[in-house]
């Protein structure tokens, strides 16, 4: 038989084969009900992760844990001005930061694997804020953790579940909740799962930066002390840590207890609309990302977690008002329901 | 004249592009075997060689790739890096070339950068494709050799 080298070369410049030998340091991540193994060559990584090593977060049961494989290569180059990159077919899913740094989730045997540079190992920004998110977002439904396009805050262990069109006003709104006597849970992805197996749901954020249009600052005067950046996705935006710029209480976890769908209106003044759970259960499966049929399980946990948030109470809730005058509105709601 | 559609894919519920239609599907011959392909591009089959078979539905492939003709992503395939996990290989050659063998399930997937010419494929991305395969295939031994 040939060699492996022989048959690509000359056109590979870096082979990788990860196992334990090459992988010696090993941690538990818990994020977002994702218990996610990580194996690397790179203390640096174990220092920027630490926030999440399970002893310290989740104290609720979490299914099968996903394995994250990562190899610091200090031959690969950062390319610090890349866009990330994301393709996906059928199982596999690639993420690309620059030429590269590349990772590959296997969603299929939950395992992802990566090949970074040194620079990129000791980013915490890019752990905390990129990649973790990324995983938790990619690989959750596979273990239980349905992602779902929605803001969260929590009052007394109750979730407020905000849900709406994209530029409807969720974090403008979250931030405003999160001046009053909410807690920031999340601004933009909550991560839902079962407690267990009971009927009840987690709903779970992964304090990562607040992301606001450069129209927000009408509304917060403490962003007018910063810069609105490109964001992951290309937007350009706010992404601010909220208990620093709005001294706003943030918690990782509620219990979804109320589930409001955001309406912009015009008029004046703000209605609260009882809402089908159906209709609210169709507006989720709607938006969600299609997945591939090679994940039946995946789609079936989405589902089953999507009926169970939906069959609460919902309301629309069409606002004309500001986003504070929103927020006292739901405040005061909220303290009546 | 190679079949291909230049339009860019985009769906907003499919950022990932697993969705992307694949509308050519051929049995090919690769070296002495016969593999299944999809593909949404002609000219990404050129290098392998025509199967003419009156009983197609008899064949079992030995293999499976699916390769992609991504329009929109501009610029050229880097140096190969290879990962190799257990039963998963990785091809990374940038944004421009992305690739993936199953081992278990004996499949290929990749994606194909718009700015990828018949040259670069030919020199540069198919040697890499067709030696992950024929790895896949078990024809050559492992990466340490």
């Amino acid at each position: 038989m040939l060699p492996f080298r022989a048959t690509v070369n000359p056109v590979v410049t870096r082979f990788h084969k990860f196992g334990p030998d090459v992988l010696p340091l090993h941690a538990e991540l818990s994020l977002a009900g994702v218990r996610c193994l990580l194996s690397t060559n790179s203390k640096e990584i174990l220092s920027c992760v630490s926030h999440w090593f399970s002893t310290v977060r989740y104290p609720y049961p979490t299914g099968q844990p996903v394995n994250l494989d990562v190899l610091v290569d200090s031959s690969i180059n950062r390319d610090p001005s890349a866009k990330a990159h994301f393709r996906g077919l059928r199982h596999l899913v690639f993420a690309t930061f620059g030429i590269e740094e590349v990772f590959a989730f296997d969603l299929l045997r939950r395992r992802v694997v990566g090949t970074i540079s040194a620079a990129t190992a000791s980013d915490s920004s890019f752990w905390n804020t990129r990649l973790l998110p990324i995983m938790v977002g990619v690989m959750g439904t596979t273990v239980g953790v349905v992602p779902l396009h929605s803001a969260c805050l929590d009052r007394d262990g109750k979730g407020l579940l905000i849900a709406g069109l994209s530029g409807a006003g969720k974090s403008t709104l979250s931030v405003a909740l999160a001046q009053r006597e909410f807690s920031l849970v999340s601004d933009d992805w909550t991560y839902v799962s079962r407690d267990g197996n009971t009927d009840s749901l987690i709903a779970s954020g992964l304090s990562v930066p607040v992301k606001l249009l450069p129209d927000a600052v009408e509304h917060f005067a403490e962003l007018k002390a910063f810069t609105p950046k490109q964001s992951l996705n290309g937007e350009l935006a706010f992404e601010v840590d909220a208990t620093k710029v709005f001294r706003s209480q943030v918690k990782s976890i509620s219990r979804p207890h109320w589930l409001i769908f955001l309406e912009r209106d015009n008029r004046p003044g703000c209605d609260f609309i009882p809402y089908d759970p159906e209709d609210a259960r169709a507006f989720y499966e709607r938006s969600a990302e299609l997945l591939p049929e090679e994940l039946p399980g995946a789609a079936a946990t989405r589902s089953e977690i999507i009926r169970m948030v939906t069959s609460g109470n919902c309301f629309r809730v069409r606002s004309g008002e500001l986003p504070q005058r929103t927020a006292e509105a739901i405040d005061h709601f909220c303290n009546g329901a | 004249m190679p079949l291909y559609d230049h339009t860019p894919y985009s769906h907003p519920l499919d950022v990932l592009r697993r969705f992307m239609p694949s509308p050519l599907k051929a049995l090919l011959r690769f070296e002495e075997e016969i593999i299944f392909v999809e593909t949404n591009d002609s000219s990404l089959l050129l290098p392998l060689g025509y199967f003419n078979s009156e009983t197609t539905s008899a064949i079992s492939p030995a293999f499976h790739w699916k390769l992609l003709r991504d329009a929109d992503v501009r610029g050229k395939p880097a140096r190969a890096t290879i990962l190799m996990a257990g039963g998963l290989l990785v091809a990374n050659m940038g944004p421009a070339c992305l690739a993936g063998m199953d081992l278990e399930r004996k499949e290929l997937l990749a994606f194909i950068g718009g700015e990828v010419d018949p040259q670069d494929y030919q020199n540069y991305v198919f040697p890499v494709l067709s030696g992950l395969t024929r790895f896949a295939m078990g024809k050559v031994v492992g990466a340490n050799a």
